[in-house]
């Protein structure tokens, strides 16, 4: 099929069964897939400028199929997801604003990759050794697997930090938490998501659930509420540019749907433990997708 | 048993939903490419909100309506 905005040429067979595939990942674990979703539309042809504007407009329809199914399952946090974007928005400009900065006085795109690398290693590590550990705790002390943390001290420590105003997040099981905590995690988030040119999943989701205490199902669901409102606010900032085919992000997005409302369902089967050993494995997946861009085999940015 | 019902269940569901997108995507192809590539070339600011509605009504719209089909054909969602 031939896309006129873009000017190729690919099967939209492959790009709804792409977009299948990220809904999945995105349904399950509450990430964008822009890690997954974009080496393969650049692979198959769509230029660099239109592949990441572009997986943003799919990756907003994709969300809010998985995000309205989550939300059945009780599964989202509004009040929380309402405060991640207010620090998320402010956090991508200023990470936005610094990477621009940094570019224009010399080529730091391996500097960055490697951060990158570092950081996706660091969570992807850290999530499996402690999910490991969570699921070991409950075979061996019968502690309850829905929602078992193996390492509670970071969480302990950031609520003793109680500058008014407090709030309750009851959907989150938190009876109180200082509103400058969701916001500065949320900012840095975006901070990170604006400086290396990502959507956040991969930092946020952990965040949420280490950082904030946020039950494992609910972070993956807040998430997911997140995404479709930064997804959305990059989707209209790119198509000023001109950098969204839309036409292509529909057509991928008809597999997206399906498969983000399997992935979403499917956490219903998964204890919290489970479904962090699983997305442990996505950092790594991410990581050595950077490393092919960073060697030239899958573009630049 | 209540698992059974409910990949069945969920199982009809991802059917409905499937034909569908079909349809919705045999639409798109038809209908809405020419007017898109006008819009992009013309006005770049109307474009990216259209571009917004669209796919957000697109999630919306295929979601709500595979909950009234579940409901018309008298299938519990989740138990």
């Amino acid at each position: 099929m031939y896309f006129p905005i873009t000017g190729v040429t690919i099967s939209p067979l492959f790009l709804a069964g792409v977009g299948f595939a990220v809904g999945l990942l995105g349904g399950f674990f509450g990430v964008g897939g822009g890690f997954l979703a974009g080496p393969m539309m650049f692979l198959s042809g769509v230029p660099m400028n239109f592949v990441v504007g572009t997986d943003l407009a799919h990756m907003t329809g994709k969300s809010i199929v998985a995000a309205r199914r989550h939300r059945v399952l009780g599964h989202v946090d509004n009040k929380l997801g309402i405060l991640m974007v207010l620090g998320t928005v402010p956090g991508i400009e200023l990470g936005a604003r610094i990477i621009e900065g940094l570019e224009a006085a010399g080529n730091i795109d391996h500097v960055v990759g490697i951060a990158y690398i570092v950081i996706l290693l660091g969570i992807g590590t850290f999530t499996a050794w402690e999910s490991l550990r969570a699921i070991r705790m409950v075979r061996t002390e019968q502690m309850d697997a829905k929602d078992a943390l193996a390492f509670r001290g970071i969480t302990r420590r950031v609520h003793r930090f109680r500058l008014p105003p407090l709030i309750a997040l009851p959907e989150s099981g938190i009876e109180e938490i200082s509103v400058w905590i969701v916001l500065g995690v949320s900012f840095l988030t975006g901070l990170l998501s604006g400086v290396l040119g990502v959507g956040g999943g991969f930092i946020r989701m952990p965040m949420l659930i280490y950082l904030i205490g946020v039950p494992t199902h609910v972070a993956v669901g807040t998430d997911l509420f997140e995404v479709v409102i930064s997804a959305g606010y990059g989707t209209v900032t790119h198509a000023l540019k001109g950098n969204v085919d839309i036409l292509m992000a529909l057509v991928m997005q008809t597999g997206a749907a399906i498969g983000a409302q399997i992935g979403a369902t499917a956490t219903n089967f998964f204890a919290g433990p489970r479904i962090r050993l699983l997305f442990s494995i996505l950092p790594f997946v991410g990581a050595a997708m950077v490393i092919l861009r960073l060697v030239g085999i899958l573009g630049g940015h | 048993m209540k698992i059974r019902k409910m990949i069945r269940n969920f199982g009809i569901e991802v059917l409905i939903y499937t034909a569908l997108v079909v349809a919705y995507f045999f639409l798109v192809l038809e209908f809405l490419g020419e007017p898109l590539q006008r819009l992009f070339e013309n006005s770049l600011v109307l474009y990216a909100f259209v571009s917004l509605a669209l796919i957000t009504a697109q999630g919306l719209v295929l979601e709500f309506v595979t909950s009234f089909l579940i409901g018309q054909l008298g299938l519990d969602r989740w138990d």
